[in-house]
């Protein structure tokens, strides 16, 4: 409760210091697409299409949110991602309580989040990606505390507010499997939120014995089949996502027509900004900028992005695991993006604390690796900088400090993979 | 100053020749130029602007410096300028900054399009732009210091590579006071947005000035790609992608006890 109150007055004075930078200086402090979201709330307010702002390619749900922008103060919605940050760290712990992790680590793991300068930094410019961070956490939540049917529903939410989350459908589908590597007790489960952690406890210790290596083809083929044969939690947390995801998008589509489909989620899809960012796609898009885009170009920049998405949700697609499985998830699909701006990071950033607890690193690893990567970003800033700001001809430097930053980022999730070790917290109980 | 007094002093037979065959051209353009000096010489004005593009990189600012010589200051103290630039398809303005800008008091502009701060050079055209200023007196001296942020459009990469030059044309100089001005002649005048994009218009008389500026433009230079790197960018980015998804699916492999 200290640490909340704390948290909230550290981001309150944030916003306070932000009003007054963007009085002051002529780079403001406050997010770009803040100032987009504020435009397209006030077209609301006018009854307008919040589309017709240049721009804004988010659900219309963050435009209604942000209204009182206009009407009570231009701060409000800073306020509102600040204390949706702090209902973040809890839900942190919340999530790790549900796992059956101890009360300090879970302590550990919320504080991560509440006082990490980045997602302080990025609610109080007025980024609105904690909201997405949120409901991919309250769909955990909701699935540890075994409603799959409102877990369908705030994923489709999910994935109507950002469509990255759209990948973690598989891992949440297969974490609800009768299948033996998966969570065989569904049917054992009983009401109350209490048991689905021990749910997943017991889950984990069966699996330890049982190895998929040794199986032959047809015990594959019949795992296979049990996986995918839907079963009623899996059914329910389809139904609950169809259902959610449908019905926003058709009340959307008949109020705003085409141009919200195409702003919020087609945009996403087809995005192909040829300017210069982290992305190991970069040069080449820019290169082949104007000519047509060859199909093999199309296929080699898709397949490796699919073969680890189906590898890992395959690998992690366990209720206990789901966290885990997440993080790595988005740091393929953020890597393997042909966009990268640093928001992207967020995405990330949001599902580590609730894995750090489970990983096997020294502090001196930890640190070591979170130099290297903030060394690979600040690598690239340098010929970015050069370039945007100093007019020198260095997209061959970015191309292959973008090629570092990838590489560094693949070394990083192959870290995590290989100390990532369960037993670490299920040991102390 | 320095710009009027220059002459062209180097005759030739081409020149001659080409003079020839542009004749009514050139007639009628220096018959409008001629009308405007007329009336800037009745006006009692001489104008010029110092123009240069400052800082480097992507995000510029164009400044000019525009100086007015009156005979009579008197009668120019409550007015107004604006410059209309014409800004070329390889840069834009971003309408957003310029809010911002208004609303700290530094410069109202306002575009006459809808600018795509998003596009490449290649996507896009040229359009207008009228940038206000005040001016402030010193003796016979009218003098306004403008300074618009630009920002220059990502261009098309091209065979070796290198920098691609792109050229602001010189502006229009408008001019508008609180009292009425009588000493143009019609056809100067033109009806514009008031003061920034508020929709009120107003009558502005343009007026002739002398420049630092080229012909052509001043000459602002973006670095592109090189196009003949693709094969081996191609080759390269897609061998590291393969390679780190066959290294993490190793690793999946190797940890699956």
């Amino acid at each position: 409760m200290k640490h909340l109150f704390l948290g909230l007055i550290i981001r309150l004075a944030l916003i306070f210091y932000g009003e007054f930078h963007d009085q002051k200086f002529q780079v403001p402090f406050t997010d770009v697409d803040y100032k987009v979201f504020t435009d397209a709330a006030r077209n609301v307010l006018m009854g307008a299409s919040p589309y017709s702002r240049h721009t804004y390619r988010y659900s219309p749900i963050v435009a209604y949110v942000l209204t009182p922008n206009i009407i009570v103060h231009q701060t409000f919605g800073k306020v509102l991602f600040s204390i949706l940050d702090l209902v973040m760290a809890y839900l942190i712990y919340k999530l790790m309580l549900k796992r059956n992790i101890s009360l300090q680590k879970a302590h550990l793991s919320s504080l991560f989040w509440l006082y990490n300068p980045l997602s302080v930094v990025i609610s109080t410019r007025g980024n609105a990606d904690t909201l997405s961070s949120l409901l991919v956490a309250s769909t955990l939540l909701c699935l540890y505390a075994g409603k799959p049917t409102v877990a369908g529903i705030v994923h489709g939410l999910c994935i109507h507010m950002r469509l990255y989350p759209v990948v973690f459908s598989l891992p949440f589908y297969l974490s609800l499997s009768n299948g033996k590597r998966f969570l065989r007790s569904n049917e054992k489960r009983r009401k109350g939120p209490s048991q689905s952690y021990t749910n997943s406890n017991e889950t984990l210790k069966a699996d330890d014995g049982s190895s998929f290596t040794g199986r032959n083809l047809s015990y594959l083929w019949s795992d296979c089949k049990a996986m995918f044969t839907p079963n009623k939690c899996q059914f329910k947390l389809v139904l609950g996502c169809v259902s959610a995801l449908l019905t926003v998008t058709i009340v959307f589509y008949w109020l705003y027509g085409y141009h919200f489909l195409y702003e919020s989620m087609l945009f996403h899809l087809t995005r192909k900004d040829i300017r210069h960012n982290f992305s190991v796609y970069f040069y080449l898009q820019y290169l082949s900028a104007g000519a047509v885009v060859s199909v093999w170009q199309r296929v080699l920049m898709f397949i490796p992005q699919l073969f680890l998405l189906v590898a890992l949700s395959f690998r992690y697609g366990r209720m206990f695991d789901l966290p885990f499985c997440l993080l790595a998830q988005t740091i393929v699909i953020v890597m393997y993006n042909p966009v990268i701006t640093s928001q992207y990071f967020i995405w990330f950033l949001s599902l580590l604390p609730a894995c750090i607890p489970m990983l096997d690193l020294t502090v001196k690893q930890a640190v070591f690796h979170s130099i290297v990567w903030v060394v690979a970003q600040v690598a690239w800033l340098l010929p970015a900088y050069w370039l945007e700001f100093r007019g020198e001809d260095t997209f061959v430097y970015i191309w292959l400090q973008g090629i570092a930053f990838f590489c560094a980022n693949m070394t990083l999730l192959a870290r995590l993979i290989q100390s990532y070790n369960p037993k670490l917290v299920l040991k102390e109980d | 100053m320095l710009f009027m007094s220059r002459t062209i002093k180097h005759h030739d037979l081409s020149h001659i020749v080409l003079v020839f065959f542009l004749f009514p051209i050139l007639c009628n353009a220096i018959s409008k130029r001629d009308a405007l000096q007329q009336q800037s010489s009745r006006c009692g004005l001489h104008a010029t602007i110092v123009r240069q593009v400052e800082r480097e990189g992507f995000h510029r600012d164009l400044g000019s410096l525009v100086e007015l010589v009156a005979q009579n200051p008197l009668e120019w103290q409550n007015c107004t300028i604006a410059l209309q630039e014409t800004i070329p398809s390889g840069l834009y303005i971003n309408q957003d900054q310029l809010m911002d800008l208004e609303r700290l008091g530094t410069l109202t502009a306002c575009p006459e399009t809808f600018v795509d701060v998003e596009a490449a050079q290649w996507q896009s055209e040229s359009f207008r732009v009228l940038v206000y200023s005040s001016l402030k007196t010193a003796h016979n001296l009218l003098y306004a210091h403008i300074r618009m942020p630009i920002h220059l459009r990502y261009h098309a990469p091209t065979d070796t590579g290198g920098y691609a030059g792109v050229y602001i044309p010189p502006p229009k100089l408008l001019i508008r006071c609180s009292n009425e001005i009588t000493c143009g002649n019609k056809e100067n005048y033109f009806t514009a947005s008031c003061d920034g994009c508020t929709g009120t218009h107003c009558s502005w008389l343009q007026i002739p000035f002398g420049t630092n500026t080229p012909k052509e433009g001043l000459r602002v230079m973006v670095p592109v790609g090189n196009k003949s790197l693709l094969p081996i960018v191609n080759a390269f980015t897609f061998l590291v992608t393969g390679g780190g998804c066959l290294y993490i699916l190793s690793i999946l492999v190797s940890t699956w006890q």
